[in-house]
């Protein structure tokens, strides 16, 4: 039980991390840009 | 098997999102090593190899735009990696060596990795993020535990129940000590909470303060006293100026002295054989174990490579109750020391690497540390080199009494400073390493690239 909530609390903290780095460098490098239709 | 699920979810998650930016894949490598979570789950295959051979695969698709020249620790990093390997081929007991040099050259290869994977603020911070949740996740075990009473030496409940890495009660109080300037550094200055810092700054400030009563719980719960040591270098470097220290170490006197009749009393009996040492075998079994290294190194100068003390014959001495000196034997022993480990393995080749490693990054973090900071626009690198100063010096002074040479801990601190010193390069110009002046010249600065 203390195994388990310890790291969830440890897990949260990495994946709100992850996010924030995407969010931040929004970037997909073997993407394509996108070119307007009009 | 809800822990193992989790684990693998989580994994998943942050796989998926390398293919959005490949950084992620090395910074799973990272929080997967420092984790180790097959010691307490089932991941069905091992989650730092699939993020190792995704990181290497991806390396091709990171940005490199962002260069910069590497500091003196990246290239002893990678000789010190060739001279293990080397001592290998000639170690005195092979069957012992390999094993030992398959994840100490991992350990190893991680300060080289670093700075080629991580090249912007946002990574580095990311990574650093990455393993300081690692190590809460042990942290946090150990001082829940321990709060609700199964402290004690060799008996406290772990998140990895086995002498190996965290599961070592000596190396799990250093690194919970080491984690407390880790969230400092987080909750005061990361990028990744920038935005909401000062509509929260109570909250970060009250978790910082929940985080230095678990971290110091995990300390006194491990009853190890290589903590205690960790704990005075923290008290000592963690504050800038002597007034600052001054007041640091006062209040912390001051709470032990209030907190004594709460602490577990095998923890103070444990901390206490710090001054009485030669009445407890495990202090003189250490110095006993120094002394053969010392001896060893001499008769063998190029090392008796990994796995050397598992062959070690050492007789000791200590006082009995009585004050009485016995002799006793013990065959295949811990080195109890990063620096002797280092010397009896490696040899003098291999300490003086090992030891101008630690020295250089050390002067490299505290010369960054020491520029001149914009109090308008704080410059990052400034503060993180300092929290990686504190988090070195830690390190370096406890884990004299702990054979953790090749644990990945010290180097992910060096390669985070390789990482940092290129940024630091590509926006300005370093003054001689030598110099009386600390400040730092001419050069534009670009501070807020992230």
């Amino acid at each position: 039980m203390i195994d388990s909530l310890s790291v969830l609390v440890s897990l949260v903290i990495l994946v709100l991390a992850v996010r924030t780095l995407l969010a931040i460098e929004k970037k997909a490098p073997y993407k394509k840009p996108r070119v307007p239709t009009r | 098997m809800k822990l193992s699920i989790l684990l693998v979810l989580t994994a998943l998650f942050v796989l998926v999102s390398g293919f959005q930016n490949p950084a992620l894949f090395f910074i799973g490598y990272l929080w997967a090593s420092v984790l180790y979570p097959a010691a307490f789950s089932d991941t069905f295959v091992s989650l730092s190899l699939v993020f190792g051979i995704f990181a290497v695969l991806g390396y091709g698709f990171i940005d490199k735009k962002e260069k910069g020249p590497l500091p003196t620790v990246f290239y002893i990093a990678v000789a010190f990696a060739v001279w293990v390997t080397l001592t290998s081929f000639y170690a005195q007991r092979p069957f012992d060596a390999w094993p030992k040099w398959n994840w100490a050259i991992q350990s190893i290869l991680i300060t080289v990795a670093i700075p080629l994977f991580l090249r912007t603020r946002a990574q580095i911070e990311t990574a650093f993020i990455a393993v300081y949740s690692a190590i809460v996740a042990h942290v946090m075990t150990a001082a829940i535990k321990s709060i609700i009473g199964t402290a004690g030496y060799d008996r406290l409940g772990r998140l990895m129940m086995n002498n190996f890495w965290l599961g070592e009660t000596s190396t799990l109080s250093l690194v919970a000590i080491l984690s407390i300037p880790m969230a400092y550094y987080i909750l005061e200055h990361s990028l990744m909470l920038e935005q909401y810092r000062n509509r929260y700054r109570f909250y970060f400030r009250a978790m910082f303060g929940i985080y230095i009563v678990l971290a110091i719980e995990c300390m006194i719960g491990t009853s190890a006293r290589t903590g205690i040591f960790a704990l005075a270098v923290l008290l000592t470097f963690g504050a800038k100026s002597f007034l600052k220290k001054a007041l640091v170490l006062l209040s912390a006197a001051i709470i032990f002295y209030f907190a004594q009749p709460f602490i577990t009393g095998r923890s103070l009996e444990r901390y206490s054989t710090i001054t009485t040492y030669k009445q407890d075998s495990s202090a003189t079994t250490r110095i006993a174990v120094w002394n053969w290294a010392i001896k060893y190194a001499e008769g063998h100068p190029l090392g008796g490579g990994f796995g050397l003390f598992n062959g070690a014959n050492i007789d000791f001495q200590t006082e009995d109750a009585n004050g009485q000196i016995i002799t006793q034997r013990r065959i295949g022993t811990a080195a109890h020391s990063i620096y002797f480990e280092v010397l009896g393995e490696q040899g003098y080749p291999g300490i003086f690497l090992f030891l101008a490693s630690i020295v250089t990054t050390m002067f490299g973090t505290y010369r960054i540390s020491r520029l001149p900071q914009d109090k308008e626009k704080p410059i990052w690198y400034i503060s993180f080199s300092r929290t990686l100063f504190v988090c070195l010096i830690i390190f370096a002074v406890s884990a004299s009494f702990v054979g953790i040479a090749f644990q990945p801990m010290l180097y992910v601190i060096l390669g985070f400073h390789c990482s940092v010193y290129r940024s630091v390069r590509r926006e300005r110009t370093l003054q001689p390493k030598f110099s009386a002046k600390l400040g730092f010249p001419n050069q534009t600065l670009n501070q807020s690239r992230a």
